[in-house]
């Protein structure tokens, strides 16, 4: 009996004790533990992650949209004259929040708005898989699949700094250079150790580093062969190109069109079928494919671009408005309205939309708003399982007008009447001939076209915000630099980052 | 009555005159004096039964000595013997009022007498002529230390539970359960059956609960379940029908009410017209039924409502509450079966239960069954198996936020119409959404189905030492089908369905020894020492699809345009221990504990995976000591104190290192980050100290009054980093908090008389929480706060300054501490606690004769509450959303005091101290009647018991609370672990505990 129990005893101990470690470590199917980045399917997965964040894969409330939405939304909102253009009608007030921007009376943008918050953090984050996947490129053995990744991953993180610094920074100028602007954070961070209380780098450095991520990024990509919709070498130039704007260095700008125009893209047909589409259109050089599973969020999330913009039942509430009795789609009223003439193919209204019409009954790009009869919806966003074009063909031509006649202001080149008119005659409008701009006035009057053009061509993009702080134009009455319209760094990082907001 | 008695006495006799069988002889004596107990009961059953001479001897024929034998006497406790085939049996019995059961502690039985630590009990018996209802809510009120919140009043709604206040705030607060030697990983103690419960034991102390080590800061709850016993087979059945009803309707304004308030919404609001308003004039006005307002002053002459649609306000009247509530029928029938033979014993049972809740919609149906069998297939070897399978199928409402549920409907104006004709669209108010809506084209049914089950075998080693090996595994799965219609708001057009599946398994082995031993004559030793592994696992999925029909669901592919998945991370853990314990006595009057449990959780990293959680306890029964003798009316006096640490550990699993998740884009699989390495993270200790005495005087008032002091250290705390990390938080071990409270349990034999017998349970416990420590950071969650130097969760708003007595407005305390009724220049400050003080219970338990007669009295004193539901309910006008009638008509109307802001949209509704109201309540939580049928009626039914009650529960509720319920704590199903420890104690539109009222019937065979 002792000798049983003297067993038994050490079977207690030796189960207790002997098998522990194993017995401890515990894995489920669905968590991912460790460390992908030290294998080449693990930094490929990464990659595609940081395309499903820069897509705005609905992740909870706290997620930003980034490109899936807030990227988009909140420039448009942004850049909204007065309550007149357009309404925000809807319990989510921190959008409200970015149309009341404009007004001195509301307080301006309030850095608690959780919006802001969720698109900074989510930046961020994105950057921080960039940073791991670029910090252990060498993992990868072929130089091919190496180049590839690492250019993604650059072009990435240069484009998601250029938003960011667009939106939280003011627009650069002569002499702002050396002004504080976003933290520029390269280093990557897998552990709690790894973080840092951040500091703001200038204006230089966060457009000198998107420069140069987006032209190394081009450079390795050159010539590869990428999944449809994955950031290419063409994107990059087309974005390098949107930079040298932001910078005001037009000349840059057209040596990236160029570069873009010699690509494998060519204008759709009419400006009707560039939006609502399954897959990429021949003239998308970079968007967001979005899939019923893969997505920025719809009616069940409460989330993303379609929500909000899209008024058909079940995919959107129309929260945002555009004044159907103020006429801002046609009235000259506007400065930054699009003035729409009636053959313009780009102000198809259909204002017939019911309960049970369905997104793919509608060929318009606004539609009546059914929630709220007395508005207007933009229709470019139908539904969350569509493509929302992040950049396209059409904007390189009048970005390249707009880089021509901004090099030369005395004179009226033909070349860019010419890429003027590819976007005009698409749309439906005659094309504009030299004759038109005669006189001393006629730099300008050319000038003026193509951004008007513009306005009309990206509206509800989330380029007109941009453009005009470049431009140095007014939205409303107030001056579109203005600190006002900067967004400002969110509260809660300014209370765990002692000094960033100082 | 006297013939029925006599009648009995005669049966009785004759019985026992022809009962043939063996004789078997003992001795009762008192166990704390040794004195021999005359006239005590000693019988096999009603029929057969004996009374003890004054020597304490007696003789009783039995049929079958291997059956039980119940012995019971005046002041003293029943107790129940096995025969074991023995004809000599010698009891000893303790006194009533202080019963001596054995408690299960957790890897063994200790004498409550000799416990040191701090362990409560609750019989099992307790809650069986009760309505259905959770266990946790079945037990409220029953002990100290024991804080029981509800939920809401739906059916099968979760309770919150703390055991000596709450300890953490990212982890969990809701105490470890045991169910026969299962740590359980699910809530499937919710829905045991009280009917199988045999006892509930609640380890309250470090040092009763350190042998749980890791998982014990919040307390353990150990539930056993009913077992075989030796005797003949006894049949128990059971059937109960209840009705239940709300306990009360919010005064909500009426149609007139609401047509006074448009009539001066239009008078101030569109012609400016303030000062010739008054309360007079409005109602004058109202009850003239005309259209046109006339005798104002200049500029305005006459004023024609019909102008602004107020006809329209004439046309329905309608009582929302009347119609969202209904009376609830409830039935549950249970049958058992219990017995056994020589050398094992079988108990099973099964139970149906059918509920229909007093909110529309709401269904719940419950499956019960259990079977433990225990033999003895050799002399020193005990094998028990207990399976216990709960199946359950909610129809559920809509979450309390969510549009359509149906208390919601207090929003909807009276004057609008419930039009089944047109899916339920109100006339008035077409933009609300109007619940019944929800509740025609809906369903939500939750299917629950859990199983624990367990095995053990207990081996006699030696006369000392005893091995015990059990193996337990427990599965849960919840499966949610949710259908919205595409009249319904969510399905809008195509319809909307959602599957949930929620499924947790685990499986536990514990071996132990167990020495025990008299090293001298007055000297006790017992030891255990055993080891033990346990591992959980979660999985959890969730699909949806905009289509109606589950099938039609399931039947969808990924790839699917219309399939819809959603990323929730599953989980797994190990813990594997070794625990020992050590108790030593002399004399039974110096009484030392030591245990410890060494804990290795699969949740840390390798620098923190062991802790160790060491206790020890000390009393000393002073009433054993001779210099106390003469104190003949001081039966029994203990003191003890205890010290010992304990642990609590994260919800999440894999915290310790950085972890990904897949997320698509396109048809690509993608990897994201869901948290980072965080190798320094450590278990939160608890350290407690408490000491107590123990009393009894004159056998016939006992108690105990305890203190202690419970510091948490190490805190779980989401610590804000810089965002840019891609976070805004991670967790760190950071700040302390502290709960000291004092218990105090008075039990009290009032009267003892063979035909009546009276006693008095009560019981009393304060608690006091109080954040301690948080390095300067707090935590802000809606409408609470975890603040340093507050209790956790306070309740963090502007204060609310009563009304301007010149405009009417609500006034808000500013930050230089001024009133302005400007809100966005008011300020949060700490304005209420959600944690009650004081609460407790009193229950009395009164028989005369065959009848019986329970009550039971249940308090909460000192706490507040937070009736978010009186935000939209304010007296704003806004929304043209009802109104508490009391603030409707004492509200603001010209220049002087009022008690409420005047009719104005201007932000009357924002949350602030307005709203928090004192939730102290006193409730006759139970009450039942019972009667015993006289044996010889039931006799000749051949049945050996037969009972009838009828009982009520929640049927009286002493509160000044506005609100439905004062017991109501709204738990936000978004709000996390950490959302929902922090936003205590608001009611935003739950659902008031039933009134209910029931009728019963119990038989055995």
């Amino acid at each position: 009996m002792k000798h049983i129990i003297q067993n038994l005893i050490a079977i207690v101990i030796l189960f207790t004790f002997a098998a522990c470690e194993s017995l401890l470590d515990k894995d489920v199917d669905d968590v991912i533990g460790g460390e992908p980045f030290t294998t080449e399917t693990g930094i490929e997965e990464a990659l595609l992650g940081a395309y499903s964040n820069l897509a705005g894969t609905y992740d909870g409330f706290d997620g930003g949209e980034l490109f899936g939405g807030d990227f988009i939304i909140i420039p448009s909102l942004l850049a909204v004259e007065s309550s007149l253009e357009a309404q925000w009608d809807f319990q989510e007030t921190n959008y409200s929040n970015f149309l009341e921007a404009r007004s001195n009376a509301s307080g301006g943008l309030d850095a608690t708005n959780s919006r802001i918050s969720a698109n900074w953090r989510r930046a961020y984050e994105t950057i921080n898989l960039l940073n791991n996947i670029i910090a252990n490129i060498n993992v990868i053995n072929s130089t091919e699949n190496k180049n590839r990744i690492e250019g993604e991953a650059k072009v990435m993180r240069g484009l998601l700094y250029f938003e960011l610094v667009r939106l939280w920074a003011p627009q650069p100028d002569e002499s702002n250079g050396n002004t504080l602007a976003i933290p520029l954070i390269l280093d990557p961070i897998t552990s709690v150790t790894d973080i840092e209380t951040p500091v703001k780098s200038t204006l230089n450095s966060i457009y000198t580093q998107v420069i140069n991520d987006l032209e190394s990024g081009s450079q390795l990509l050159k010539g590869l062969n990428q999944n449809p919709g994955n950031l290419n070498y063409y994107a990059a130039q087309a974005f390098l190109m949107r930079v040298s704007m932001q910078l005001n260095r037009p000349e840059d700008a057209i040596v990236y069109a160029d570069e873009v125009l010699s690509g494998p893209y060519e204008l759709n047909r009419t400006p009707l079928d560039c939006f609502n589409n399954n897959n990429f259109s021949p003239e998308d050089i970079f968007g967001i494919m979005q899939t019923s599973n893969a997505n920025a969020g719809g009616v069940n999330s409460g989330t993303g671009i379609t929500y909000f913009f899209s008024s058909i039942n079940g995919e959107g509430v129309g929260a945002f408005g555009i004044s159907e009795s103020s006429q801002f789609l046609e009235s000259d009223f506007f400065d930054n309205g699009p003035q729409f003439s009636d053959q313009d193919l780009r102000y198809i209204v259909n204002d017939e939309i019911t309960e049970s019409t369905s997104a793919d009954d509608v060929n318009a790009l606004y539609t009546n708003n059914i929630q709220r009869p007395i508005f207007l919806s933009p229709a470019k966003y139908l539904t969350n399982s569509h493509v929302i074009p992040v950049i396209r063909l059409a904007e390189i031509y009048l970005t390249r007008a707009e880089a021509i006649s901004d090099s030369d202001i005395f004179s009226v080149d033909p070349e860019a009447i010419d890429n003027l008119n590819t976007v005009r005659t698409r749309a439906g409008l005659d094309a504009l001939e030299t004759t038109d701009f005669l006189g001393s006035d006629g730099p300008d009057a050319l000038y003026d076209s193509i951004l008007l053009e513009r306005n009309r061509e990206l509206l509800y993009e989330g380029q007109l915000f941009h453009d005009l702080k470049r431009q140095n134009g007014l939205i409303g009455t107030s001056d579109a630099r203005d600190s006002r319209f900067i967004l400002p760094i969110p509260e809660s990082e300014c209370e765990a980052s002692p000094g960033l907001c100082d | 009555m006297r013939i029925f008695i006599a009648c009995l006495t005669i049966l009785m006799s004759a019985s026992f005159a022809m009962a043939q069988g063996t004789v078997i002889k003992g001795k009762i004596i008192d166990q704390s004096t040794n004195e021999p107990v005359a006239g005590a009961t000693v019988s096999t059953g009603p029929d057969n039964s004996t009374l003890t001479n004054a020597n304490g001897e007696f003789e009783l024929t039995v049929e079958d000595t291997y059956q039980n034998i119940t012995v019971s006497a005046e002041g003293f406790g029943t107790q129940t013997i096995f025969l074991g085939g023995k004809t000599k049996v010698d009891v000893s019995l303790s006194s009533n009022s202080f019963s001596n059961d054995p408690l299960n502690v957790g890897f063994g039985k200790s004498d409550k007498k000799s416990i040191t630590g701090s362990v409560s009990s609750i019989k099992g018996d307790e809650g069986t002529s009760q309505p259905v209802l959770n266990l946790e809510q079945a037990n409220q009120g029953k002990s100290t230390g024991l804080f029981v919140q509800s939920n809401g009043g739906n059916l099968g709604e979760a309770a919150t539970v703390r055991v000596r206040g709450g300890s953490s705030l990212s982890n969990s607060n809701q105490p470890l359960y045991v169910v026969d030697g299962v740590p359980l990983a699910s809530n499937a103690q919710s829905n045991i059956d009280p009917n199988n419960i045999e006892s509930i034991e609640i380890l309250k102390d470090a040092s009763a609960s350190a042998i749980y080590g890791s998982r014990a800061a919040n307390g353990v709850i150990i539930i056993t379940t009913k077992s075989g016993n030796s005797g003949k087979l006894k049949i128990n059945a059971g059937y109960q029908f209840g009705i239940s009803q709300t306990p009360k309707k919010l005064d909500l304004y009426d149609a007139r009410e609401q047509r006074i308030q448009t009539i001066e919404g239009i008078l101030r609001g569109i012609f400016n017209i303030d000062d010739e308003i008054t309360r007079n004039k409005l109602e004058e006005w109202v009850d003239s039924e005309q259209t046109v307002i006339t005798g104002l002053n200049p500029p305005v002459i006459a004023v024609d409502l019909s102008n602004f649609g107020y006809e329209r306000l004439t046309q329905y009247e309608t009582d929302w509450q009347d119609e969202i509530f209904r009376t609830g029928k409830t039935q549950q029938a249970n049958l058992s079966l219990q017995g056994g033979g020589k050398k094992f014993g079988y108990f099973g049972s099964g139970s149906y239960t059918n509920q229909e809740g007093i909110l529309i919609g709401n269904k719940f149906e419950r499956f019960n069954s259990s079977l433990s069998l225990n033999a003895q297939p050799s002399s020193i070897v005990t094998l028990t198996g207990n399976l216990n399978y709960i199946y359950t199928k909610n129809n559920k409402l809509n979450e309390n936020l969510d549009l359509g549920y149906p208390i919601q409907a207090i929003l909807i104006p009276p004057t609008d119409e419930l039009d089944p004709e047109d899916d339920f669209r109100l006339k008035l108010e077409p933009d609300l959404y109007n619940p019944f809506t929800e509740i025609a084209f809906s369903s939500n049914i939750e299917f629950t189905n859990s199983l624990i089950t367990s095995l053990g075998a207990s081996i006699n080693l030696t006369n000392k030492i005893s091995f015990d090996i059990n193996g337990g595994y427990e599965y849960s799965s919840i499966i949610g089908e949710r259908i919205e219609g595409p009249e319904t708001d969510e399905g809008s057009g195509t319809g909307y369905s959602v599957l949930t599946e929620n499924k947790v398994s685990n499986s536990v082995l514990n071996s132990f020894f167990t020495y025990s031993s008299e090293i001298s004559d007055n000297q006790n030793l017992s030891l255990i020492l055993g080891g033990s592994y346990q591992q959980e696992s979660y999985t959890s999925s969730q699909i949806a699809a905009r289509l109606v029909g589950i099938n039609l669901l399931k039947e969808l592919r990924e790839g699917d345009p219309l399939y819809q998945d959603f990323y929730i991370p599953d989980g797994s853990n190990a813990l594997i221990s070794s625990f020992g314990r050590l108790d030593y006595n002399i004399a039974s009057k110096y009484l030392f504990q030591v245990s410890a449990r060494l804990d290795g959780s699969s949740k840390f990293g390798k620098n923190n995976r062991y802790g160790i959680f060491p206790a020890g306890s000390l009393g000393w029964v002073i009433s054993e000591e001779n210099f106390l003798n003469n104190l003949t009316f001081l039966s029994f006096l203990k003191l003890k104190s205890s010290y010992g640490i304990i642990g609590n550990v994260p919800v999440d699993d894999f915290l310790y290192r950085s972890n990904y998740f897949n997320s698509n884009y396109i048809d690509y699989t993608g990897l994201r980050i869901l948290n980072y390495e965080n190798p320094d993270l450590k278990w939160e200790t608890t350290a407690q100290f408490a000491a107590g005495i123990e009393f009894e005087f004159l056998e016939r008032l006992s108690g105990s009054v305890e203190y202690y002091n419970k510091k948490t250290t190490d805190l779980l705390f989401p610590v804000p980093v810089t965002q840019t990390s891609g976070f805004g938080s991670v967790y760190r071990n950071y700040g302390t908090l502290t709960n000291t409270g004092i218990e105090i349990t008075v039990t009290s034999q009032n009267i003892i008389k063979p035909n009546f017998q009276w006693s008095t349970d009560i019981n009393i416990s304060s608690n006091d929480n109080v954040v301690t420590d948080l390095g300067g950071l707090e935590l802000i969650v809606g409408s609470n706060a975890f603040i340093e130097g507050q209790p956790a969760g306070v309740f963090y708003l502007p204060k609310y300054e009563g009304v301007s007595t010149t405009t009417g407005r609500a006034l808000y305390t500013n930050a230089n501490g001024i009133p302005t009724q400007e809100y966005d220049e008011a300020v949060n400050q700490v304005v209420g606690n959600p944690n009650p003080k004081y609460f407790g219970g009193v229950s009395n338990n009164l028989q005369y004769k065959n009848l019986t007669l329970n009550f039971l009295f249940q308090f909460v004193y000192d706490v507040d509450i937070y009736f978010a539901t009186g935000e939209l309910l304010a007296n704003s006008g806004i929304g043209n959303y009802p109104q508490l009638m009391s603030q409707a008509t004492d509200r603001w109307y010209n220049t002087g005091d009022a008690l409420y802001p005047v009719h104005n949209s201007n932000a009357n509704e924002n949350a602030s101290s307005r709203h928090i109201y004192p939730g102290d309540y006193l409730r006759l939580k139970n009450i039942t009647l019972s009667y015993n049928l006289p044996v010889e009626l039931i006799n000749k039914m051949g049945l050996t018991e037969m009972n009838v009650y009828i009982g009520g529960q929640n049927l009286l509720t002493f509160t000044d609370y506005i609100g439905y319920d004062p017991d109501v704590n709204y738990i936000d199903p978004q709000g996390g672990v950490i959302g929902q420890n922090i936003t205590r104690g608001v009611d935003l539109f739950n659902a008031p505990q039933p009134r209910t009222f029931i009728i019963g019937l119990n038989i055995s065979l």
